[in-house]
């Protein structure tokens, strides 16, 4: 099991994120049919549009998934750390997260300076948060997913995968 | 950390500064100074000297400045400044550090002209202090001078590098010029040459394939006030180099492990299904043995086969 966590610990993101974890759920994202691997580099233009997120588990358990950025505004000085990208709740399981709420809508990555890591993170959920008893956070900016899964006690994570996305030249923008 | 990730991790930032100040460097060749900074990118440690971890060069380095140390190779001029050097080490600029490590030669006039023509990008007046008190740096280096060997030694205020010390091979010319010292080297065949004849002070191994041509080991601000500061932007500089350095090794290492882990669970995957096909062909043989001479109606059967495996078991 343990080597599902390994890329995970090297690129930081099991550390300078969440917190070691076993995960329980398997989750696959792809952006149109480019499946995303941990460490993957996927340019902002292709990742414009919510990844679809397929996860494994019951269909009555629900799931909270969160896009986040440790890596704003620059890697070397990452003084937003974290920016929210994206936050879906009530995802159940053995579905996609188009299948969930979205509490923050999805915003594609658009990294001013250097190599940023996108995490995605998935929380399995207590109980559905009904509405009013999840307040999303106000700004994206200084996220703390953490924080955020304490509070809502949504425990350690049941799956992660991450990429890298790189701001790119002005000529490849389509 | 070994020499060659020193050097790696020091190189880009300093492409980037010496690029910068080429065109306010005045180097005569000033417009081949992009094209040799760009050709220095690959670069290739001595064998000998890469493996060495920055310490090691310390320590020999603080072994050559013990007194006892100094027999052998060793001339009168390098005795003189022995006292001298004991103080300097403590200040010395990343610069001098790979000079003396053997890591950088400056080319000879000639070679600069060629191949970098270039920038001799400007020294802080801290620098050249400090080369000034310690000849060594260049003393210390073997830095024979030949007669033959093109040796021009432009070092006059400073006389770093007495020629007379020489045992006969030239292995470091030194010029200095207005402000901007440039240091000059071996190529390869004096240097081999050098280490051969003479086995003494010098680092860098005879299979260096060519010692690096760096301009600007010792670069000239023409201001001495921001010298501090300068000196400080360079050091974060240089952190923030390593640090990303070590962020995109760690990101290519996480993309390979994460390709491995991928390849393994694959190919188990593989030989399971390469197991289970086995199995149905052997039971597909046990049931049908007439239709192993038809494949379509073998593969028409698949599914069939299926079920009767999974009934059996």
């Amino acid at each position: 099991m343990a080597r599902f966590v390994d890329p995970l610990v090297v690129g930081r993101v099991i550390g300078e994120v969440v917190d070691l974890f076993v995960p329980s759920i398997s989750m696959t994202a792809a952006y149109g049919d480019r499946d995303i691997s941990n460490g993957c580099l996927v340019r902002p233009s292709a990742a414009e549009y919510p990844p679809l997120v397929h996860i494994s588990g019951r269909r009555n358990d629900l799931y909270t998934l969160i896009m986040t950025d440790p890596d704003a505004p620059s890697p070397s000085d990452p003084s937003m750390r974290e920016y929210l990208h994206w936050l879906v709740v009530n995802i159940p399981g053995g579905t996609d997260a188009s299948k969930g709420e979205e509490m923050v809508e999805y915003m594609g990555p658009r990294p001013p300076v250097g190599i940023h890591r996108y995490v995605l993170v998935l929380f399995e959920q207590k109980a559905r948060f009904v509405d009013g008893a999840m307040m999303p956070p106000a700004e994206r900016p200084n996220f703390n997913t953490r924080a955020f899964a304490a509070h809502h006690h949504l425990g350690l994570p049941t799956a992660v995968v991450y990429f890298n996305s790189q701001r790119e030249p002005a000529n490849r923008r389509r | 950390m070994n020499m060659d990730e020193l050097l790696r991790s020091i190189w880009t930032a300093e492409e980037c500064q010496a690029m910068a100040s080429a065109s306010g460097a005045a180097a005569p060749g000033g417009g081949a100074a992009e094209g040799g900074l760009q050709r220095q990118g690959s670069l290739t440690l001595p064998r000998t000297l890469s493996i060495k971890t920055v310490d090691e060069v310390w320590r020999a380095f603080e072994r050559e400045a013990s007194p006892g140390d100094t027999g052998g190779g060793g001339s009168g001029g390098r005795g003189e400044q022995q006292p001298r050097r004991q103080p300097t080490l403590g200040e010395m600029t990343l610069e001098e550090f790979l000079v003396r490590a053997g890591v950088v030669r400056e080319n000879p006039a000639a070679a600069a002209a060629m191949v970098a023509a270039a920038a001799a990008p400007p020294v802080a007046p801290r620098s050249i202090q400090a080369v000034n008190n310690s000849s060594i740096f260049f003393g210390n280096y073997g830095a024979a001078t030949d007669a033959a060997g093109a040796g021009t030694l432009g070092f006059s205020p400073v006389g770093i590098g007495d020629p007379t010390m020489g045992n006969g091979l030239v292995s470091g010319v030194a010029g200095m010029g207005g402000g901007a010292i440039t240091v000059a080297s071996v190529d390869t065949s004096v240097g081999q040459m050098d280490s051969v004849g003479k086995g003494d002070g010098d680092l860098s191994s005879p299979m260096a394939p060519v010692p690096y041509p760096f301009e600007g080991v010792i670069r000239g601000r023409r201001t001495g006030g921001n010298v501090e500061k300068v000196v400080e932007r360079r050091q974060r500089r240089m952190i923030k180099n390593r640090e990303s350095a070590a962020r995109s090794r760690a990101r290519k290492q996480a993309y390979t492990m994460e390709l491995e882990a991928e390849v393994q669970k694959l190919k188990e995957q593989n030989m399971e299904l390469q197991k289970k096909q086995e199995e149905m062909m052997e039971m597909q043989k046990i049931l049908f043995p007439d239709m192993q001479k038809n494949q379509v109606i073998y593969f028409g059967q698949t599914s069939v086969c299926d079920s009767i495996h999974l009934s059996d078991t």
